[in-house]
């Protein structure tokens, strides 16, 4: 089935904060979150039209979740070179055109950033339901 | 059977979440499906727009997975621009399930008017066993095993898949003028 692998981004201190982020949303916010989740790893970014929305942050991406609660969750494709992967890097909502937490995008990338330099920094999605 | 049933087998004990999980499937599945049914058609989006009576603009955010503000009414435009006819029904999770993760450019095109073999001859009967469905694997094997049966002018009937080749060539095989009783499958 899952084409596409899935990983979380792990912070060496404080473990894998997308989980715990995941863990705070409602279950309606937690099914939708999820079926995006499934799309890419199913289907890969080529057939879902607008599955990636751009941040205007180089290679970081979000996922636009609509709801009571617009979630952000940003993402990059890889990092690692010749791998079907993405890696959710922050988890993050849109709040009156701004984001939480403030400066997402740019937050996820020095994340990516930190991943590119230690590839250990990563789990595989720990799905939360 | 599928991974992702399995994966959902717990999670869809929540009415609330199964219901959102099921929600989100439809939108992608129609966003999707309006985007390969365009480019099928090799239809621009200010084309298609045109014919279905919407700005340019509006489709563009309808083709998008994260619109979720559908209307029959729109819908209906669009089966219209596509010459299409359109079905809403209710459906079991299950099959939600399975059509969101078979989904692909194969399984989502569909003929126009024109080129819809059962309106092109009187001869082509469709088994309904062949129709165009939502086969797993083992389904679509056995479903070609089932092919292999039947008789036609003493050969193996081998069909193309619907969007493996261009419509004309998929309709002209599935139409045998020299025949008295085709039978045709549509396995795909």
């Amino acid at each position: 089935m899952s084409k596409w692998t899935i990983f979380d981004y792990v912070d060496p201190a404080e473990g894998n904060l997308f989980r715990e982020w995941s863990a705070r949303l409602q279950k309606k916010e937690l099914a939708k979150l999820n079926q995006r989740l499934d799309s890419l790893a199913i289907h890969g970014p080529g057939l879902i039209p607008g599955i990636l929305s751009p941040t205007g942050m180089p290679s970081i991406f979000k996922l636009k979740i609509h709801g009571k609660v617009q979630l952000r969750p940003m993402l990059c494709e890889g990092p690692g070179r010749d791998e079907e992967s993405f890696t959710l890097l922050l988890g993050a909502k849109e709040v009156s055109d701004d984001y939480d937490p403030i400066g997402a995008p740019l937050i996820a990338s020095r994340l990516r950033e930190c991943l590119i330099k230690d590839m250990r920094r990563r789990v595989f999605h720990e799905r939360v339901s | 059977m599928s991974e992702l049933v399995d994966k959902l087998r717990s999670e869809f004990q929540d009415e609330e979440y199964r219901h959102s999980y099921a929600e989100e499937c439809l939108n992608t599945m129609i966003a999707t499906q309006i985007k390969v049914l365009r480019e099928q058609r090799e239809m621009t989006q200010s084309t298609l727009a045109k014919k279905a009576e919407m700005l340019q603009p509006r489709l563009s955010v309808m083709e998008n997975a994260d619109y979720s503000s559908w209307s029959v009414s729109t819908l209906k435009r669009l089966a219209r621009a596509f010459d299409l006819a359109i079905t809403v029904k209710f459906e079991e999770f299950s099959e939600v399930v399975l059509d969101f993760e078979e989904m692909s450019k194969e399984t989502l095109s569909r003929l126009s008017f024109k080129d819809d073999p059962m309106f092109r001859s009187a001869k082509v009967k469709t088994h309904r066993a062949f129709r165009r469905r939502r086969y797993s694997e083992s389904d679509r094997q056995t479903a070609e095993g089932l092919q292999m049966n039947i008789p036609f002018m003493g050969q193996v009937v081998e069909l193309p898949h619907p969007v493996s080749r261009n419509n004309a060539e998929y309709s002209q095989n599935l139409v045998r003028e020299d025949s008295n009783e085709s039978c045709v499958g549509i396995a795909g």
